[in-house]
């Protein structure tokens, strides 16, 4: 279903979302357009020029060549420039026009690979879609490219194992328009589970596919050891449990981190809480970061966008991932800790039920076409083959999957410590979220991991002020906590939904909250709250509905580039909490009648 | 060759976006081919008269857009009333191959108070339009289209691809005072609706860069007005020549060029002494024209080393033949010479007229001079001097931005290099040139937002110079016949 925007721009596209992923790699990006793509992301979607020496193509893609299929041209030319640039990697990058003529990227990538020698991925992104599905398709292009692709051939013992891997891994990918993905019944948001004898063994073999994914990695430069996993460092168990763990960092781009300086500062708080980074799109990283993805311990997903590749590496690899951004130093250790809990016994159990998983998927004879919603609901698009994901599984595995789940978050509970606090969000009433669980399917227990904490609220009583936080569902959720604490404090009763217009599980969801297909559908929810007060990115109050509402300001790249820039600086991490504390404080002493504040009036650039 | 082209940001110049007074313009594109004008307008304070319909993959193939669009223009009309609603679609709409004739019919027809346009942004077709920067110069085409005959004749005269209006101080209202004509109207000085439909009232139109060129040709074709080309020009002997053209065209005196022409050559031998034998070099970005600029600074005496043409534009074709053959040490550097970065040879020590020049050899002075803008005629040539003079002699405290990006500060407050009446340029020194950027000759459709009408009134692109262009008969014009309808 179309959109219409009176008052926003645009989001930034999936194309943008992907090159971002490609920045931190000695990538020769070609952006498959005309030009205007190229720009769109260019200027206005990254911001991370300062000194990089980064830039990104434009293959100049012409009516011809579109009509006429003529790929040539772009080959050479992608081909020549790999050649003179000595890039580690090209890219081919998706836009409206190659997806509407049927443009393989993929193929083109293999004739570029073929013609300069050079690694290069396609990256089928389209233009139609924001920036969390290109985040989502390049992870998952490089995951394959230079993790996965020689490996699971030799993984899987059988020749169909190719096609069963890009089964699966398809059915981890967001559909189009970012609904749940039916997988979501064995991906909880936070992927905790527990240790046993048997999962030890599991992990054993886990480490003995990660040799067989190295050993595969024969596309690799002859000589060139940076490329490939480095099998002396294959640690066991026993090593692992000795040394720093080592995460994947998904989902770090400027759409969600403004600038280089804020993806610093993830990448540096998590090493500050003892977290080595195997493989982070935040700074700068090689082909063997990303090839050293399968070994990682876990993977640490920082927004939405990182859940596809988070998934694809669980199904895969068996690493488990936990889902929260970090705002403050205690997100970080609690971060850490979850990640810390996960570890081997994480990873043997995503392992076991990966292998469960493809085991069931590779007896089904013939797997169903499904339709890829590249849009709205109900209008679908025919799209390659994608694997009968984990939910659709019934019978044994399905029972195996839930039991653990649910274990997995009694284990962590008791074991972590976190019991009683806030393990990365919250729900805002425990009578409320309990009352959710009862028209939730049996055996849904992914949704059982955010039982956790609810007393913060639970005990605000009275008329609640309805507080909406709109922006990046992860980022939204994991700051909700820190919103519900600063509400007790100033004493204000209040009801704290998050809002997204990008990427949403439903899984992720907590009753009240909203998925928003349109600028639209916050008007709808702003004239249904009509005193509520509003988190979220600044353009925001170009809606009328919203205009005169208290509003605390987080810009948000991937609806306002960096018209809000330098205000954006004082709002990363902790210090968006110290100033949304303040406000809300004065929001209080207005409500009070101790202050008046006003939030009407807009700056010129709101108009 | 190969065709990739590099590009590098420049947000933070505002770039001009042009539009009819009083109109309001609905985007029909996908998602991501929408962000681009939507922060833009952001930007320059104009995104009060824009909206976005962006379409899903499934819309488009389902077909289903079509019928969105009406629902979309209704509210739209239902919420802004605007004169004039322009539709934009962009590349994908030349392979959906939607009738826009008959979506404006059916648009027009259900909301008859407003007037239509359907403009095309649509850099992919640049391989099968006519002539270089046809796609471009059908962008603007399409501002003027909601222009109908009208009966009036009057003294004015129109100027016509530039996107900022020209200075207030230049020499040509002399010019047209001295013929008996004016006013002088221009679509970027337009406050209203009916400042703008005056413009059909116009004797001619001068077309101020190639994509200003069919713009004046669809208005010859449509609404009868000769058109004279006036590209950007740095030469004096021939800015004497354009005004005695001009007032050929306009049927009355020309102007006496010696004082202008005095006072900027006083001001090239100003700049020449500041210059000394700094190495200058000249790019695509500073002006429409780079080798008739080049070329001219080469005849005043400035040494000049390269010229870059990262982006040219039609028009220019003789000045690069006379670069070539009369002073071939100048090096003429394309997009390809520049896509990694790499030591041109150029001594960082030298004038950049331009920013692309600039980040390409890390210059040490540096004229961000943009797309001629604010320079015009004998009074373009003295101000461009001053800046030259300017740049070196103010060489120290300029710098990158923290995202390398060469920063403005030689502008006046509003900051809008490039956006304000009269355009102008900041003057700097700078420690940069790690950067490259290379621009797409279809930057200007993309970047103006418009587009060429869809039905009706399209203009002849493949005259890039028009019947009655140069040599067009002095005079009055003849009329159309109709009268301009009430908008």
């Amino acid at each position: 279903m179309a959109r219409l925007s009176l008052f926003l721009p645009p989001f930034a596209g999936d194309y943008s979302g992907a090159c971002s992923v490609l920045f931190g790699m000695d990538c020769l990006a070609v952006i498959v357009d005309a030009g205007c793509c190229t720009r769109n992301y260019v200027e206005y979607d990254e911001t991370r020029w300062l000194g990089s020496g980064k830039s990104a193509f434009s293959a100049q893609l012409r009516t011809l060549d579109a009509l006429l299929g003529d790929d040539a041209r772009i080959v050479e030319d992608a081909a020549c420039l790999a050649r003179e640039s000595g890039a580690a990697c090209v890219a081919l990058v998706g836009t409206p026009v190659p997806a509407l003529v049927g443009m393989d990227l993929q193929g083109v990538a293999a004739e570029v690979e073929a013609a300069c020698g050079v690694p290069a991925v396609g990256v089928s992104t389209t233009g139609f879609e924001t920036y969390e599905s290109g985040v989502a398709k390049a992870l998952e292009a490089l995951l394959r490219r230079f993790a996965l692709q020689e490996g699971m051939a030799g993984g899987f013992g059988d020749e169909d194992a190719g096609a069963v891997a890009n089964e699966v891994s398809a059915g981890c990918l967001m559909s189009g328009d970012g609904a749940a993905p039916a997988d979501i019944a064995v991906a909880p948001s936070v992927n905790i589970v527990d240790a046993s004898s048997a999962d030890i063994a599991e992990t054993s073999s886990v480490d003995g596919e990660a040799e067989r994914l190295c050993r595969g990695r024969e596309f690799l430069p002859a000589g060139d050891a940076s490329y490939g996993c480095d099998l002396k460092r294959a640690e066991t168990p026993a090593a692992a449990a000795s040394s720093r763990l080592r995460v994947n960092v998904l989902g770090a781009t400027p759409q969600d981190f403004m600038g280089a300086e804020a993806l610093a500062e993830l990448e540096d708080g998590l090493r500050a809480v003892g977290l080595d980074l195997a493989f982070s799109t935040a700074s700068s990283y090689t082909p063997a970061d990303v090839a050293a993805a399968v070994r990682a311990d876990a993977s640490i997903v920082v927004a939405a966008s990182g859940l596809p590749a988070a998934r694809l590496l669980r199904a895969e690899c068996g690493v488990p991932f936990v889902v929260g951004r970090p705002f403050a130093s205690e997100d970080f250790e609690r971060l850490a800790e979850c990640a810390r809990h996960m570890d081997r016994s994480g990873r043997a159990d995503c392992a076991r039920r990966a292998k469960a998983a493809r085991a069931a998927i590779s007896k089904d004879a013939g797997f169903a076409e499904r339709a890829v919603l590249s849009g709205e609901e109900g209008a679908a698009v025919p799209a390659a083959p994608a694997a009968r994901t984990a939910d659709s599984l019934s019978g044994p595995v399905a029972q195996e999957m839930a039991v653990s789940e649910g274990e997995n978050v009694q284990n962590v509970r008791k074991s972590t410590g976190l019991e009683g606090d806030m393990l990365l969000w919250e729900h805002r009433d425990a009578r409320e979220h309990r009352g959710a669980f009862a028209a939730l399917p049996a055996g849904d227990a992914a949704n059982r991991c955010f039982t956790m904490n609810t007393q913060v609220t639970a005990e605000i009583s009275g008329e609640k002020l309805p507080v909406l936080l709109v922006g990046e569902q992860v980022a939204m959720n994991s700051l909700r906590p820190h919103v519900c604490r600063m509400l007790q404090r100033a004493g204000m009763a209040a009801d704290v939904c998050v809002a997204s217009f990008f990427a949403w599980e439903d899984a992720l969801a907590e009753p009240g909250d909203v998925r928003l297909r349109s600028e639209g559908a916050l008007q709808d929810w702003a004239r249904e709250h009509p005193n509520a007060v509003y988190a979220g990115d600044p353009l925001l109050r170009r809606i009328p509905e919203i205009s005169d509402a208290p509003f605390f300001a987080l810009p948000h790249e991937a609806v306002s580039s960096t018209l809000f820039e330098s205000y954006d600086a004082c709002r990363s991490g902790a210090r968006a909490l110290s100033e949304l504390e303040a406000f809300f404080d004065a929001l209080e002493r207005e409500r009070a009648g101790q202050a008046v504040l006003s939030f009407r009036g807009s700056s010129t650039l709101l108009g | 060759m190969s065709k990739l082209v590099r590009f590098m940001p420049e947000k933070r110049r505002k770039k001009a976006r042009l539009r009819i007074p009083e109109s309001h313009a609905l985007y029909l594109c996908p998602n991501a081919c929408g962000r681009r004008q939507g922060i833009r307008l952001l930007m320059n304070d104009q995104a009060d008269h824009a909206s976005f319909l962006t379409f899903s993959q499934a819309d488009v193939v389902l077909g289903d857009y079509l019928a969105q669009i009406e629902d979309a223009v209704e509210e739209v009309v239902t919420r802004v009333r605007p004169r004039v609603l322009t539709l934009y679609v962009n590349c994908i709409d030349d392979f959906l191959g939607t009738d826009a004739a008959a979506l404006v019919d059916g648009l027009s027809a259900r909301f008859p108070d407003v007037r239509f346009l359907l403009s095309r942004i649509n850099p992919v077709s640049e391989d099968v339009a006519a002539g270089v920067g046809a796609v471009a110069g059908n962008a603007q085409a399409g501002l003027y289209a909601a222009l109908e005959p009208s009966a009036v004749c009057d003294a004015g005269v129109n100027a016509v691809g530039a996107y900022v209006a020209l200075p207030r101080e230049c020499e040509l209202q002399d010019a047209l005072s001295v013929a008996g004509a004016g006013p002088l109207r221009q679509l970027p000085a337009c406050e209203t609706f009916e400042e703008y439909a005056r413009m059909a009232d116009s004797r001619c139109t001068l077309s101020l860069s190639s994509v200003g060129d069919a713009a004046a040709a669809d208005m010859e074709a449509r609404l009868g007005m000769p058109w004279m080309r006036w590209h950007a020009c740095y030469d004096l002997d021939e800015l004497e020549r354009r005004y005695a053209r001009l007032a050929e065209l306009l049927g009355g005196p020309a102007l006496s060029c010696t004082a202008y022409r005095a006072r900027a050559e006083g001001a090239v031998e100003r700049a020449r002494q500041a210059v000394g034998s700094l190495p200058v070099t000249v790019d695509t970005a500073a002006t429409f024209a780079p080798f008739s600029l080049a070329c001219a600074l080469l005849r005043y005496g400035f040494d000049v080393h390269a010229v870059f043409a990262l982006h040219t534009k039609a028009g220019d074709e003789d000045a690069e033949r006379e670069l070539v053959q009369r002073w071939p040490h100048v090096r003429v550097l394309r997009q390809a010479d520049c896509r990694l970065q790499r030591d041109f040879g150029i001594p960082q020590e030298n004038l950049a007229v331009g920013a692309d020049a600039a980040r390409l050899v890390g210059s040490r002075f540096v004229l961000d001079m943009y797309h001629d803008e604010g320079y015009f005629g004998f009074q373009g040539v003295e101000r461009l001097m001053d800046d030259m003079a300017r740049a070196v002699r103010t060489g120290a405290g300029f710098h990158e931005d923290e995202e390398g990006l060469l920063q403005n500060d030689g502008l006046p407050d509003d900051g809008a290099h490039g956006a304000r009446a009269g355009g102008g340029a900041s003057v700097r020194a700078s420690t940069c040139g790690d950067d490259v950027r290379v621009c797409s000759g279809i930057e200007e459709a993309c970047s103006a937002g418009e587009g060429r009408p869809c039905a009706g009134g399209r203009p002849d692109a493949r005259g890039t110079v028009g019947a009655s262009g140069l040599g067009a008969e002095p005079g009055c014009r003849p009329r159309s016949t109709g009268a301009r309808k009430e908008a």
